[in-house]
């Protein structure tokens, strides 16, 4: 996985500061590092000039018009699922704001990866925006080579949504807090066993792994 | 975090998994709000804590992991808008600050925090950040995950 951490994220607008083939030209309009040779070797008159339409040139962008057409909200899961529930909450709102139509396109396969390559060869025009979810920016470990670089090929909007898993225990458990459940875990060496819904990698490639198999087992610590 | 092992069983979803931990088969598991506190608010399993920063409003009663005993826990999940790279800055914008008010809406709130999920939007900037420092978190935990998990020698 490449993480892009030593490049400064006020270089360009993408997530991993390095602008893809098609992002060239937004990127130049945007970039100050960019105007900085079209000031060189100028008159005064021509730096005046220059200095007025590189001062505009974000107010043109912002005039262009957006949106045109109906916008596609790829959910790359199938329908039904928390993703596809927040879209159709968040769809009816935008089209009420722009009028213009927000189509739900589920793109469900390979735990997401279909529809988020989908996405990143769609026009960068914010007529196809895209859920993502925790594990978009780590699938690459868990499933080898992605078609995409979840990092490179997108450009963050906004997060949406964050909500917690809730830790909960059988009552025979005899513990009464996180603590208590510490200690009791230490006491117990591996009795106690940990679910994690899909957070971590499926082990053994499959969903239909067995208490008594021992390669899809694995142990994690808190 | 703690040192302390826990097994790690994986199941096709949280239904099946929750119906061992109801049924006794397991011990623990961690749900969603909405698939877990049902559960807990009848009395048929119990919540030790939450695994978010801060407490949930749909669960304000359960405290955090972090504050329960294992300072600097999270774990949250989250979902994120992004558009393909390249997309003009001022179209992210306007995407951004129409989001931005939506997500502030009181009824669409109470929706998002039915399904145990707080709406909480960010800078287009903000999200990068926050994309790049939950990739390697989790990448590290991964990675560890995998090194463990590799079949023994028979």
């Amino acid at each position: 996985m490449r993480l892009p951490s030593h490049r400064r994220s006020s270089e360009s607008w993408n997530l991993g500061c390095q602008p893809g083939p098609k992002a060239l030209n937004q990127d130049a309009a945007h970039s100050l590092t960019n105007w900085v040779p079209a000031f060189a070797g100028t008159t005064a008159v021509g730096i005046a000039i220059l200095s007025g339409s590189a001062l505009f040139a974000p107010n043109a962008a912002v005039a262009q018009p957006y949106p045109t057409k109906p916008i596609r909200l790829i959910v790359p899961f199938p329908p039904g699922g928390p993703r596809d529930t927040q879209a159709r909450l968040i769809g009816p709102k935008l089209t009420e704001a722009w009028g213009q139509q927000v189509v739900i396109d589920n793109r469900a396969g390979a735990n997401g990866i279909i529809g988020t390559e989908i996405a990143a060869r769609a026009p960068p025009d914010g007529h196809t925006l895209i859920i993502v979810s925790v594990g978009f920016a780590t699938a690459e470990l868990t499933y080898g080579k992605l078609p995409y670089d979840p990092l490179r090929d997108f450009a963050p909007v906004t997060l949406l949504t964050h909500g917690p898993a809730i830790l909960t225990l059988n009552n025979a458990v005899p513990v009464k807090s996180v603590k208590e459940l510490i200690a009791y875990a230490r006491a117990a060496r591996t009795t106690a066993l940990w679910l994690f819904r899909r957070r971590v990698a499926q082990p053994s490639g499959g969903g239909t792994a067995r208490v008594n198999d021992r390669r899809a087992v694995h142990t994690h610590s808190l | 975090m703690t040192g302390v092992q826990f097994t790690h069983i994986p199941y096709k979803g949280m239904a099946p998994a929750l119906t061992d931990v109801l049924g006794g088969q397991t011990q623990m598991s961690m749900p969603t709000i909405p698939g877990g506190l049902p559960h807990v608010q009848a009395g048929r399993l119990r919540s030790l804590g939450v695994s978010g920063a801060k407490r949930s409003p749909a669960a304000p009663d359960i405290p955090t992991i972090a504050e329960a005993g294992v300072p600097g826990f999270e774990a949250g999940n989250w979902y994120g808008l992004v558009a393909p790279a390249g997309t003009p800055r001022a179209v992210v914008t306007k995407i951004n600050q129409e989001m931005t008010r939506i997500l502030a809406l009181p009824d669409l709130r109470t929706k998002l925090l039915a399904m145990g999920m707080e709406a909480e939007s960010s800078s287009p900037e903000a999200f990068a950040e926050y994309l790049r420092t939950d990739a390697a978190k989790w990448g590290k935990i991964i990675k560890a995950v995998i090194a463990r998990s590799e079949p023994e020698p028979r």
